[in-house]
């Protein structure tokens, strides 16, 4: 469902991402993971289209994202770490932005709006502007206009920064549904306890490059041989 | 003091850091910013020279009907300065996140004023000081004036003539916000453009250029006696005409009467900025907090209703719906767009009405071509300011959340493209209508007529594309404020290539004019041959104008994000 290969991006002699490889089948959570800096966010950037790869190549649902990136795009949807939204616009009115410019149709939005609002407990707030949210309404509103379209590909940064115990709750009861659902989920998080909850492969990227990459299971049997801690396979990877 | 240069020093850090980075962008945008400015106050020094020659020694109006002149071209300066400080000030002393963090910080209100006065009057002023400074050498060159005028008049009476501008603008702003706390915000913004538009027109009632000229014709050839009575007294009262009247005394060799009046705009100055630190020190901390309530309590709960609903079904497929909708809403929910927007409305209605009454009556074909060209050019330069103002900043509005439109399918060249026809077409109709209005006096001469109609299509779309085009790729998506966007290094930029337009525009027009005018004047059937070249030319370059602009903006939309 999602594949990266000999993916690379140079920023003038910085090198940000190093030959990145990988492949999610259908359904599969991965958590992406790694230090500050290391190349995680522009990854994603690249797979949703807003940075163009100096090298490789990106397969969404079949689509290369620099050939079909309108059919690529089409099967994503995206959370990004900062939850940027028109601050003149209230949620409800950029939920209908969003579904206008996935082509959703015209009849079904309304319904399927109502639908997110009431799945992410966006209640009362959604008619205000945006420029009067929190960080953690943002993110939510950002969350639900990410389901709108019912996407295959979920591609989500840091999704759980700014939110309240009981909307992370809800994001990650919504992530596992989505997964179990078949929808395919690359997450970038530097919650270790989040990562292991939810996914069902994990990657730790270093440098731009990948240093680990398998599934939950192996990262269980290869914790054994540290303290039992998922934070000290971290630290001792990415030291 | 300790505190404001701290603060000053590291700001200075931060501006030249970003703005000697090595990266081929921004040294492209410098070499291009420093030929266009070389160019743009060179033009601007020969222009002004050219014309202070032509009012001395051929139309020979003398010395003190172009000082009169040069005062109501100064009283709009000033005003220029006034409404810019006003903007700008709006933007970095309340709505800037600069400001909320320094007033946690413990930093008296006062120095924290200072530094935002000083970075408002330089950001607002600097290119207008700019233009002032080539004319400054243009009118000294003329009339051969030593190195010491130009240090004394860019000391004694410009510096205090921009400040007494800038500070009045800032004090009326703190005022304003404060009683905005009490009456409401619009109550406040519709006083203030009807409070101003009047100042306007007073004192161009007062001032009277229309009786100046015709009084001053009426001794012609000795028109530099007989002037004691054209000065209205209220005129004599304003910073405008005491810089005005210095120059003029100055070119007279009465130093007494050039001391008295730089006197009066220094003290003047000194008691304006007094006035506004005294202001600052008690109402700025207050006019703050009182922006944050009107902030907190202006009514953002709802999700609009009406034709430019979301909710409701377009006309349009889906994308071009939802886009021309955010469009329509970003723009008219953000105060700062639409009072701007609505201020140079008036001012296109002042214009459009007061052009109605104007006769091109002489005929001399010299007059009636420098004439025409006067006010076609005065429409193409609103038309830039319009566009500037509002083309120009199109596509770095979108901010940071075009990370939503970048993800999305959609085309980035349909967003483009969008934004270029929502530009167009308002553009292009107030374009016809200040050009239907401003040939009115010249109807019957129906080839014009027909040039200018038909020429000034090609001109907005070139001065759009030009705009649109240099704004998609010096987008700045971090900055929020619109009005910093169309005062940034870009901006500038675009302003002085669409001043050069002009140029060209003029140098295109004038010659097929003056051979028309002249032919009518003899009443010798005119070749239209000469108009077909030029407009040929004209509308060459235009086109090459409108296809590099899109072929820039258009590279520039695909950029990293």
């Amino acid at each position: 469902m999602i594949k990266l290969h000999q993916l690379t991006k140079t920023f003038g002699s910085f090198t940000a991402v190093n030959n990145l490889s990988l492949e999610l089948k259908q359904g599969e959570f991965f958590g992406f993971l790694g230090p500050n800096g290391a190349g995680k966010t522009t990854t994603i950037k690249m797979m949703t289209g807003l940075f163009a790869p100096t090298s490789g190549q990106i397969i969404i649902n079949g689509f290369d994202i620099q050939k079909n990136s309108f059919e690529a795009k089409l099967a994503t949807g995206f959370i990004p770490d900062q939850p940027f939204l028109y601050e003149k616009l209230t949620g409800k009115e950029f939920l209908f932005f969003s579904a206008g410019l996935y082509k959703l149709n015209h009849g079904m939005t309304s319904e399927r709006i109502e639908e997110v609002i009431d799945m992410l407990e966006l209640g009362s707030w959604i008619d205000r502007r945006a420029e009067d949210y929190s960080q953690g309404m943002r993110q939510r509103v950002c969350i639900a206009a990410a389901l709108l379209h019912r996407p295959k590909v979920m591609v989500v940064d840091e999704p759980m920064v700014g939110l309240d115990p009981r909307s992370a709750h809800v994001v990650k009861r919504i992530f596992k549904e989505l997964s179990q659902q078949g929808v395919t989920i690359f997450m970038s998080t530097h919650s270790l306890p989040v990562a292991e909850e939810l996914c069902d492969r994990i990657g730790i990227i270093k440098d731009g490059e990948l240093i680990f990459n398998n599934t939950i299971e192996a990262l269980h049997d290869y914790k054994q041989q540290f303290d039992g801690k998922f934070e000290s396979v971290f630290l001792e990877l990415t030291k | 003091m300790k505190t404001i240069l701290h603060i000053v020093w590291y700001k200075a850090l931060s501006f030249f850091k970003t703005t000697t980075q090595l990266k081929v962008a921004s040294i492209t945008k410098s070499i291009a910013s420093l030929f266009v400015f070389g160019g743009f106050a060179l033009a601007a020094y020969f222009f002004t020279y050219n014309t202070i020659q032509y009012i001395m020694e051929v139309a020979d109006l003398g010395s003190f009907l172009l000082h009169r002149f040069l005062s109501m071209l100064l009283y709009v300066f000033f005003l220029s300065i006034n409404i810019g400080n006003i903007i700008v000030s709006y933007a970095t002393l309340y709505r800037s996140k600069e400001t909320e963090f320094f007033f946690t910080k413990p930093v008296p209100h006062l120095s924290l004023f200072i530094i935002k006065f000083l970075d408002n009057f330089f950001y607002s002023s600097t290119t207008l000081f700019m233009i002032a400074l080539a004319v400054l050498f243009g009118y000294g060159e003329y009339f051969q004036l030593p190195w010491t005028f130009y240090l004394n008049t860019l000391l004694f009476l410009f510096l205090p003539f921009m400040l007494i501008a800038a500070s009045l603008g800032v004090t009326a702003l703190m005022v304003l916000m404060k009683i905005a706390g009490r009456i409401g915000i619009k109550a406040t913004l519709i006083s203030l453009v009807v409070g101003y538009v009047g100042v306007v027109i007073a004192y161009f009632k007062l001032i009277n250029p229309a009786k100046l000229v015709t009084g001053v014709m009426k001794h012609f050839p000795y028109t530099d006696q007989y002037f004691g009575y054209l000065d209205p007294p209220a005129s004599t009262f304003l910073p405008n005409h005491w810089m005005a009247e210095a120059l003029y005394w100055n070119l007279k060799g009465e130093t007494a009467r050039v001391i008295t009046n730089t006197a009066i705009l220094v003290l003047v100055a000194v008691c304006c900025v007094s006035l506004m630190f005294f202001i600052a020190r008690k109402l700025y901390y207050k006019s703050w907090l009182s922006f944050l309530e009107l902030k907190a309590h202006s009514e953002t709960n709802a999700t609009a209703n009406g034709f430019f609903s979301f909710a409701k079904k377009s006309m349009f497929e889906p994308q071009t719906a939802v886009l021309i909708k955010k469009e329509f809403w970003q723009f008219f929910r953000e105060p700062s767009q639409w009072i701007h927007l609505a201020i140079i409305m008036l001012l296109i209605i002042v214009f459009v009405a007061s052009i109605f009454q104007l006769t091109l009556g002489t005929n001399q074909p010299y007059l009636q071509t420098v004439s025409y060209l006067v006010m076609y050019v005065f429409n193409v330069f609103l038309i830039i300011s319009v566009a500037l103002r509002f083309v120009y900043p199109l596509m770095s509005t979108e901010g940071l959340s075009f990370w939503k439109i970048r993800s999305a399918p959609i085309t980035l060249n349909k967003v483009y493209w969008l934004k270029f026809l929502l530009a167009v077409i308002p553009i292009l109709v107030a374009n016809e209508i200040l050009m239907i209005a401003s040939h009115h006096a010249i109807a019957h001469h129906q080839m014009i007529v027909l040039t200018g109609l038909m020429t000034s299509v090609f001109v907005a779309l070139s001065i759009i594309s030009m705009n649109l085009g240099t704004g998609t790729f010096f987008a700045d998506y971090r900055e929020t404020n619109p009005i910093k966007i169309s005062s940034s290094q870009g901006a500038t930029l675009t302003f002085l290539m669409s001043i050069a337009y002009l140029v060209f525009l003029i140098a295109m027009l004038s010659f097929p004019l003056f051979g028309y005018f002249q032919m009518a004047y003899k009443h010798i059937p005119y070749s239209s041959a000469m108009f077909f070249v030029s407009i040929g030319v004209l509308l060459l370059g235009s086109t090459i104008v409108i296809l590099v602009s899109h072929s820039i903006g258009l590279k520039g939309m695909k950029r990293d994000f």
